[in-house]
């Protein structure tokens, strides 16, 4: 629980209003919005609007990557969204921050999305694409639990075959198989490149955060 | 007896680094069924296979979060808006027509459970808590003066999910504390069906009544809720059978935001 009541039961009259509850602990999404969501599921269109307004850069962004093509990530964009309209009872504040929340469902349609188009093999990861990442100017940033640019920095210190491994499996949505046939590559490899490239990748986040 | 412990704790830690280098591709999603589904099975049976499995979640999230914001096409926008609207017409169609089949469980039209009941109450309690904190700073406000008796003031404009449409409007008296609910454009439903008003706050939805509307769509209702209109979160109408009931059984086809 986030939340606690007023140890004095005046307090809670001090603003005319229901009980006024103080938060314990700092909420990891922004109570704008919690709000947001809220109205969501109470049906008001502009509240998911206001929801495009704030995160349709960071979804389209993921889209993008996962599916390197405008018109395939636009509608994976709107599918997302139309998601979290139909299913935002679902999301649970405790088990993470919205954003996260929003990202995966728009991973995960992404990816969908590229396994039914069956025309699309898997494009070539491009390294320096991957790893190029300054922000769109007016873009507002997104603040979250993770310094995204430090993730960036992170990776390019990471050897560039397994960037490669960690990117078709977590952005293209390959298995470890699936990755070594379509890299050529055996098996074994492949699973110690993103053993290897996570557990460094790991290790130099917890050293560079201490 | 030693020796089959030694065995049992010698294989008890084979799986154990099996399963340890298998989590950062399980946390990626990169493993095969079979692999998922042996990570799965070695976990409770690892000690420390849960804090490695959370700390390489942790990472997946940052990769998450390091992707790159790019401004999608600006027509993007109001393509999602139709969307939603169409969807939400046909609902409200869908909803009206059908006539609701009796279902063993109930489904609550906005989650507001007690939070000593449910774990998955604090989206709701943390929205009231924003929603207070909206309130004390003055961005939620009465707005007197609207249409209604002089004395009253509107709270809500019930549209059909929030497209603007208003189809309904709640008025509240702060003098007498009733509130009267208008609507002048409610289709006719079927015999065995019935309009239900809700208002919504921190223990879910309550009832404050059934309404029909007469031959031109016109429906009111007067109602003296339990507390302060201001203080609720939302007022809604659903269709019920007739008789009304206990807990909202359908999604609603009108919300407002108090």
């Amino acid at each position: 629980m986030i939340y606690s009541q007023p140890e004095n039961p005046d307090e809670s009259k001090q603003h005319g209003s229901k009980e006024f509850y103080k938060p314990t602990m700092t909420a990891q999404t922004p109570p704008d919005e919690l709000l947001m969501m809220q109205r969501i599921v109470a049906r008001e269109q502009q509240a998911l609007t206001d929801l495009y307004d704030r995160f349709a850069a960071l979804i389209y962004g993921m889209a993008l990557r996962v599916l390197q093509d405008q018109a395939l990530a636009e509608e994976a964009t709107q599918d997302t969204f139309m998601k979290v309209w139909r299913q935002a009872e679902e999301w649970d504040p405790e088990r993470g921050k919205l954003v996260s929340w929003l990202l995966t469902i728009a991973r995960f349609t992404a990816i969908d999305r590229l396994r039914k188009d069956k025309r699309q093999s898997p494009a070539s990861v491009e390294i320096e694409e991957v790893l190029n990442l300054a922000s769109v100017e007016g873009i507002p940033e997104q603040t979250g639990m993770f310094d995204d640019a430090l993730i960036r920095k992170l990776m390019r210190q990471l050897p560039p075959d397994q960037v490669e491994a960690i990117e078709y499996a977590f952005f293209r949505g390959m298995s470890h198989t699936e990755i070594a046939t379509h890299l050529k590559q055996p098996l074994g490899t492949v699973k110690s490149r993103i053993r290897d490239g996570l557990h460094t990748l790991r290790g130099l986040w917890l050293q560079a955060t201490e | 007896m030693t020796l089959n412990a030694d065995s049992s704790s010698s294989r008890n830690s084979t799986e154990c680094d099996e399963l340890l280098a298998l989590i950062p591709a399980y946390a990626l999603g990169a493993t095969t069924d079979e692999e998922t589904r042996r990570v799965e099975a070695l976990l409770p049976r690892c000690p420390d296979g849960a804090a490695e499995l959370a700390s390489y979640k942790a990472l997946t999230e940052g990769l998450l979060e390091g992707v790159a914001p790019v401004a999608p096409p600006p027509q993007l926008r109001q393509r999602l808006i139709d969307a939603i609207a169409v969807e939400e017409k046909d609902l409200l169609r869908t909803t009206a027509a059908t006539p609701p089949e009796p279902k063993p469980s109930v489904t609550p039209m906005v989650v507001i459970p007690p939070v000593h009941t449910r774990p998955r109450s604090t989206i709701w309690l943390a929205a009231a808590v924003a929603a207070v904190v909206l309130l004390v700073a003055g961005v939620l406000f009465l707005r007197p003066g609207q249409p209604g008796l002089p004395d009253e003031q509107r709270i809500a404009m019930l549209d059909q999910g929030g497209s603007g449409t208003e189809v309904a409007a709640v008025y509240w008296n702060p003098d007498d504390g009733t509130a009267r609910m208008v609507t002048e454009q409610m289709p006719a439903l079927a015999a065995n069906q019935t309009y239900q008003l809700w208002v919504i706050g921190e223990e879910g939805p309550v009832s404050v009544g059934l309404f029909e509307p007469d031959e031109s769509g016109r429906a009111e209702l007067t109602f003296t809720p339990e507390h302060d209109l201001p203080d609720y979160d939302a007022v809604g109408i659903t269709v019920e059978p007739a008789g009304g009931s206990p807990a909202p059984t359908s999604a609603p086809i009108v919300v407002g935001t108090v």
